[in-house]
């Protein structure tokens, strides 16, 4: 029997709310997403799949519904819970990659850990094992403006997965990304659902949805839910 | 995920305050030397304020209970000695001294001397032996007892460059010959505050080189034993005799405390607008945190830190560069005051003649003053610091991220 993992319940996001500005991203969504699968979220730009990728990784909280991760109704919890559920449990690779700009590649990934009051041992033992994984080793001490593209990507992906988060949210990840290293991200997301880990990408790349790899693919249109 | 201990996670954040600071260095590098000048500039000021004032205030425990002067047409005269027994009939009164002194302009040098005339032998007997190096005079017998002096050591060092240390010739235009004046010693330098200027000479010499008339004296000083009877003593002496004044000792205390107060004041405010800068570029950080920064605090929290973390990391930012520059001020202020002897505050602070004395100051660092410093600037840099940073860390780190 398939475990839920991660479900939204009706979700509504509303931006600027009461505002002239105001903009309604996500309109009663609902999903379900199964432990240890590979699941798109596809649509155009602007059909608010980022919003509600953003809303299950406790970026932001909905304005109406229920996010529940692994039994928890994240949505409701205060700042701190939610921070702490989120640090524990997922791990999330931002569009732009989002590192730090004067900062190492060691020091990127490493810094989910710094509230946690890991060691600096610690830290870097863990880092090792994920510069080795992404082969990201020969490029340990540099600042992550002087890497490529593809090798920023792998440094975000390993930053997500430093806390060994079950869950894994990649916001539009081939977005920036040729198609060798499209292909090469594939293969890393097929190897990490492969170790066990729960994945949703956004995406509106046919490449990634039509992935053999791919579990399910939900679709959004206009801030609702299509399919 | 195992979290560690409390102590470490304050290690990680220190650690990563340090590592920020280190990221943002130019910006932080102008933000220490501007601080480090401006907190310098203030201790320097509080410092040189707070030992001379200590120190005035130390030698004027020594001053007279009362000192009497007559005031003729809004300007002091001599006092003839008809009102000594006067004085002396005041109940209360211990003792009343005659003071003889007054100053001597050397054009040559254009500097002022101030002369006071004292029993000279008193000095090389007394307690005060030791506050003076003493010259060998070559032959007691080509010494006139009158004509004896004792200088400080700025005087000491100007007749020297006119050859003129051994035996100094009073003139004034109007004389028909000079006074020569043998100097029989110079005053140590731990009395260079206030003797630097000094020239002692024997009464009758200095009656003659000040041209004071016999039975008149520049001033009167007055002692009371009973410190809560100063005041009102002071008080008789002007109400029996209206053309005396009567400065008292608390009151010299005050004017010295004042003057160097308003000297510190006005020396503050020429400082003015440093300090105006140094609130632009704080109130410019306080508007708001740059792009880069608030990305940074958007990133930190997205990936899970919370708000008093992020807030931890910006406190010890703001700690560590306040406190560094706080304290390397204030050591440079130190240096600067106590070491190096405040070249070009010195003349401000304690220039009243062309001859600058240059002691050293004595340390006196009130904590007060450093409570004071650390007040004007660590606080209010920990506020506009951590401010914005609030303000950016209770925000979504989906808005900030998606903003920029």
């Amino acid at each position: 029997m398939s475990n839920v993992i991660v479900e939204t319940i009706d979700v509504t996001k509303i931006y600027n709310r009461g505002k002239p500005n105001e903009v309604t991203a996500v309109k009663d969504a609902s999903l379900q997403i199964d432990e240890g699968s590979l699941v798109v979220l596809k649509g155009p730009s602007g059909s608010g799949k980022t919003t509600l990728l953003s809303m299950i990784g406790c970026q932001t909280k909905p304005t109406r519904g229920e996010v529940i991760i692994l039994g928890r109704r994240i949505s409701k919890l205060p700042e701190r819970f939610m921070n702490l559920h989120k640090r524990n449990h997922i791990g999330f690779i931002f569009q732009h990659f989002q590192l730090i700009a004067g900062m190492s590649v060691l020091d990127n990934i490493v810094l989910p850990l710094i509230p946690e009051g890991i060691s600096p041992k610690e830290r870097s033992n863990r880092a090792d094992q994920l510069l080795k994984q992404f082969n990201l080793g020969h490029r340990r001490r540099f600042k992550v403006s002087s890497l490529s593209g593809g090798e920023q990507q792998r440094v975000a992906i390993a930053r997500a997965l430093i806390n060994n988060a079950g869950i894994l949210l990649a916001d539009e990840p081939t977005a920036h990304l040729d198609s060798a290293l499209t292909s090469d991200l594939l293969n890393y997301i097929k190897n990490l659902k492969l170790a066990g880990h729960t994945i949703l990408i956004t995406s509106h790349d046919p490449i990634i949805c039509q992935h053999p790899a791919v579990d399910r693919v939900f679709e959004m249109k206009d801030g609702r839910m299509i399919s | 995920m195992i979290s560690g201990s409390w102590f470490e996670k304050q290690k990680n954040i220190i650690d990563y305050s340090l590592q920020s600071l280190l990221r943002r260095r130019s910006k932080n590098i102008l933000i220490l030397i501007i601080f480090i000048l401006l907190v310098f500039g203030v201790s320097s000021i509080l410092f040189i304020t707070g030992s001379l004032t200590r120190e005035m205030m130390i030698t004027s425990n020594e001053l007279p209970d009362i000192t009497v002067q007559r005031i003729l047409g809004g300007r002091q005269v001599n006092v003839p000695a008809l009102f000594i027994p006067e004085i002396k009939k005041i109940p209360g009164v211990e003792a009343v001294e005659t003071r003889v002194w007054g100053y001597f302009y050397l054009a040559s040098l254009q500097a002022n001397f101030t002369i006071y005339g004292m029993d000279l032998d008193l000095l090389e007997d007394g307690e005060y032996r030791k506050v003076v190096n003493w010259k060998n005079v070559p032959d007691q017998a080509e010494r006139n007892p009158d004509y004896r002096m004792i200088v400080g050591q700025g005087v000491y060092e100007l007749l020297e460059n006119i050859q003129m240390e051994k035996r100094y010739l009073f003139y004034q235009p109007s004389w028909e010959k000079p006074i020569p004046f043998d100097i029989i010693g110079t005053f140590k330098a731990d009395t260079e505050l206030q003797s630097n200027d000094l020239m002692v000479l024997q009464t009758e010499g200095a009656r003659r080189v000040l041209e004071l008339p016999p039975d008149e004296f520049s001033d009167l000083v007055v002692y009371v034993p009973n410190p809560e009877e100063i005041e009102n003593i002071a008080l008789k002496i002007r109400r029996y005799f209206p053309e005396l004044r009567t400065v008292t000792r608390a009151q010299i205390q005050n004017t010295y405390s004042s003057v160097f107060g308003w000297k510190s004041a006005f020396v503050l405010s020429s400082m003015l607008v440093a300090i105006f800068a140094f609130l632009i570029l704080i109130w410019d950080k306080a508007s708001g945190l740059s792009p880069e920064e608030k990305r940074e605090i958007g990133i930190l929290k997205a990936i899970g830190w919370d708000t008093d973390v992020v807030l931890s990391v910006k406190f010890w930012e703001a700690l560590i560069l306040s406190g560094i520059s706080s304290l390397a001020g204030i050591l440079l202020a130190y240096a600067y005051i106590y070491w190096l002897r405040a070249p070009g505050l010195r003349e401000i602070f304690i220039g009243w003649s062309t001859i600058y004395p240059s002691f050293r100051l004595i340390p006196n660092v009130d904590p007060k003053f450093l409570l004071l410093i650390v007040t004007i600037s660590v606080v209010p840099y920990l506020a506009v610091t951590i401010f914005p940073a609030w303000k950016a860390a209770i925000t979504d780190p989906d808005v900030i991220i998606r903003n920029i």
